[in-house]
């Protein structure tokens, strides 16, 4: 069966840090994805799931209101029952299952486009580089990892490659490093300090370890780090940053 | 005498080039053609946040004969201004 596009997934790292003091990285975080799509406008969120089964979880959410400010909601699953939350999104932060599904779930706008779908065996999805906050009087520079994963059962993906998607989102301000290690665990003490098992960090087209010539097997992985440089004084925005996963199979 | 033997009475498998057997033989040639290139883009959402500040507090003042004392929010003590 050959790769297809959504067999391809980007994962979080173990650690990813609430603030600029936790560690940063680890192994994969197969159940976390960085992947999802914020309300189109502020909205309640809707979660339910493709199984009746589905009614002991809870799904823990943090994101922010219209105002900017961090709220926190648990939402009790009641399996395909749509279940609404109190708070009104303006934008997802995390969202996390107390435990996996039975069904796919799924997380929407209320009235609005859908967020994301926890597939079976998941728990979630967040955003990097969580409350990262710029400085009033000199720049910074924070490292986070997440990964790429081939979730295909039998086929290999060939030539696996990594391409940011340029002039868009971040693509100014964030660049990327692959790891000299296809499944390392290599952490660092917190995300303003950089990662050593790096050779370069950029934003041009790059193959997986080793030697940028690397191919996924079925599930494989590659971790790499991003780069994020924060000027002083920076105003706030709500982006993201584009990259493709590109590769051949048979 | 020259004897005469009608074609009929002749085996057609003793006349040249009748009765050869044809041989096919079929060949499997082994082709792939790969899935080709796949391509997916990921859109990782990220949001920077602007320098955050603390709001300014109440601020105590005490006036008396042209001097002015406030409260240092840390040390909760009067000082001159």
């Amino acid at each position: 069966m050959a790769v297809t596009s959504s067999d391809l997934v980007l994962y979080a790292s173990a650690n990813m840090p609430l603030n600029d003091n936790n560690t940063s990285g680890g192994a994969i975080n197969s159940g976390i994805r960085v992947t999802f799509t914020d309300p189109s406008s502020a909205a309640q969120l809707i979660i339910f799931s493709s199984s009746a089964s589905d009614t002991s979880q809870t799904l823990a959410l943090k994101g922010r209101n219209a105002a900017g400010s961090i709220i926190t909601e648990s939402m009790s699953l009641d399996g395909t029952t749509n279940v609404t939350s109190s708070n009104t999104f303006e934008r997802v932060l995390t969202a996390e299952l107390s435990d996996v599904g039975v069904g796919n779930i799924t997380v929407s706008g209320n009235g609005v486009n859908q967020i994301a779908e926890i597939p079976i065996g998941e728990n979630g999805f967040l955003r990097p580089f969580y409350d990262a906050t710029t400085s009033a009087s000199s720049s910074k520079t924070l490292y986070e990892k997440i990964f790429v994963k081939n979730n295909n059962t039998s086929s290999t993906l060939d030539g696996a490659t990594l391409i940011p998607v340029a002039a868009t989102g971040l693509a100014s301000q964030i660049t990327y490093g692959i790891e000299d290690g296809k499944a390392s665990p290599q952490s660092v003490s917190n995300r303003t300090t950089a990662p050593t098992g790096v050779d370069t960090f950029g934003s041009g087209a790059s193959g997986v370890y080793p030697n940028g010539t690397g191919v996924l097997t079925a599930y494989d992985y590659q971790g790499f780090w991003l780069k994020m440089s924060l000027e002083a004084n920076e105003s706030a925005i709500n982006s993201f940053y584009e990259i493709q996963v590109s590769g051949t199979t048979s | 005498m020259f004897g005469f033997s009608p074609l009929s009475e002749t085996p057609l498998s003793t006349l040249p080039g009748v009765g050869a057997t044809i041989i096919v033989s079929t060949n499997s040639i082994p082709v792939e053609i790969l899935g080709g290139t796949v391509l997916t883009t990921k859109t990782i959402p990220v949001e920077i946040i602007g320098i955050k500040t603390t709001p300014a507090g109440l601020k105590w003042v005490l006036s008396s004969r042209g001097v002015q004392w406030v409260i240092d929010p840390q040390e909760l003590k009067w000082t001159i201004e």
